[in-house]
């Protein structure tokens, strides 16, 4: 294993670093500013470290996991999805989740084949021969 | 029971003929009667006041939107006239619509369903948190907006509106007076009668589509030169004959072994299932009734029109239906 620490860890690294022109491509949250986000010099994870891991794990869970899910209307569908493999695990999924094209914004009519009974003495409503 | 008509809905097959035919009627009511149509220019103040009252609330930029633009957009004039036509006859008027031709009418009559369902869908928490430009809370002023247009919707439900049409005697003349008969009675308005204006030499040809569009159960009445709003010896803002029209609550199910047969009252174009509502299309306009209890366990299986009606079989869903114990 190597000795570098993960790229969410960011306790020991120097300011000097932080300011780099390379920092915009870092994942790092930048959600811990202020006072708490200052490492000691000790190198030690201070309560801001464990703040900006917090976040970052928080954005990355997002990313990943959450905003995929959030297209999935059938979790038996999706099995490589954790959100979805734990649903169907607890049986909170039921296989009812089929009426997809109902969602909002796409709702669906389902329309029925009418046929015209051949032995109906009624004319046609629209034969234009009146 | 009362006789008289609160609201009047004409159409023509010309719109000169719907003007006059309006003005005529809108002249000749006793009691106090607003006359308002659909082309007329003077609904530029009907669109400022339905803009004020909440379509503007759909707008959350800043920068206001002239009236002279809203009322070019399909389906604004329409819905500005029914909200000024509800406001006038909650204050006690008879009002005459001139809705020009007789596809404008249906067009006219269908759209509070449509635009009903429309905000239902944008009524939700996320939008109750908008603010317009001018600060105000759009869902507010859509919620006021919702109320009368449901009051609106009742109103052309109510036997107390009645809608008239006028038509000169052409081949597509009862085929035309069928159908609009079936998109008013789809959408809840009832069809009081038919003006069937007939030129020197006619008349025969006229009598045969009267007595086509007669046996119907449409009131007709034929006129020569000498043009009344309404049959000799009636009021003109008398109801005269409502036809049958959906009120939604009168579909009626048969039990027919292991199926069940709905039976709708309309030649309609098209049938079709919105969740636990079914959908009757006729003529282009789209009507929303909600489905009996027991159909919503069904699956449709097949449908059929029959002596003016549509049947649709449902099948009970083995999924959804509880077994009997």
């Amino acid at each position: 294993m190597s000795s570098q620490p993960p790229w969410w860890y960011s306790a020991g690294q120097s300011p000097e670093s932080d300011g780099s022109g390379s920092e915009g491509s870092s994942p790092r949250a930048t959600g811990s500013d202020g006072p708490a986000a200052e490492s000691p010099a000790s190198g030690a994870p201070s309560l801001g470290d464990f703040v900006s891991m917090a976040s970052t794990l928080v954005e990355w869970a997002t990313d990943r996991v959450m905003a995929p899910h959030a297209e999935h209307a059938n979790p038996t569908e999706h099995p490589q999805c954790l959100i979805c493999r734990a649903s169907r695990m607890l049986g909170v999924a039921t296989e009812s989740a089929a009426p997809v094209a109902t969602e909002r914004g796409a709702g669906a009519i389902t329309w029925i084949p009418i046929t015209d009974d051949p032995s109906d003495p009624t004319p046609p409503l629209l034969d234009g021969a009146a | 029971m009362s006789n008289r008509a609160d609201l009047i809905i004409l159409s023509a097959s010309r719109t000169a003929l719907s003007a006059e035919f309006s003005d005529s009627t809108a002249r000749e009511c006793s009691n106090p009667c607003v006359r308002l149509s659909l082309l007329d220019v003077d609904s530029h103040d009907v669109v400022a006041r339905a803009v004020t009252r909440g379509l503007g609330s759909l707008i959350v930029g800043p920068d206001p939107i002239p009236v002279e633009v809203w009322s070019v957009l399909p389906g604004v004039r329409d819905l500005s006239l029914l909200l000024a036509a509800g406001d006038a006859v909650s204050a006690g008027s008879t009002v005459v619509i001139d809705a020009g031709t007789t596809s404008d009418a249906v067009r006219l009559v269908s759209l509070p369903s449509v635009v009903l369902r429309v905000l239902d869908a944008l009524l939700t928490p996320d939008v109750a948190m908008i603010r317009t430009g001018r600060g105000e809370n759009g869902f507010e002023a859509l919620s006021d907006l919702r109320a009368a247009l449901a009051r609106v919707a009742r109103l052309l439900q109510s036997p107390s509106t009645v809608a008239r049409i006028a038509t000169d005697v052409d081949d597509s003349m009862v085929a035309e007076v069928m159908s609009v008969s079936a998109a008013f009675a789809a959408h809840g308005v009832g069809l009081d009668a038919v003006m069937v204006l007939r030129r020197t030499g006619e008349r025969d040809i006229a009598d045969a589509m009267v007595a086509r569009v007669q046996e119907s159960g449409v009131r007709v009445w034929a006129t020569g030169r000498r043009r009344r709003p309404c049959p000799n010896g009636t009021q003109v803002n008398e109801v005269l004959s409502r036809t049958r029209a959906l009120t939604g609550s009168e579909l009626d199910v048969i039990h027919d072994g292991d199926h069940y047969v709905l039976v709708i009252p309309l030649a309609a174009d098209r049938v079709g299932i919105d969740g636990e509502e079914l959908v009757i299309d006729v003529a282009g306009t789209l009507r929303w009734v909600p489905l009996p209890a027991a159909l919503r366990r069904c699956t449709a299986v097949s449908g059929r029109r029959w002596r003016g009606t549509v049947e649709i079989t449902f099948a009970p869903d083995a999924q959804r239906w509880r077994p009997a114990s």
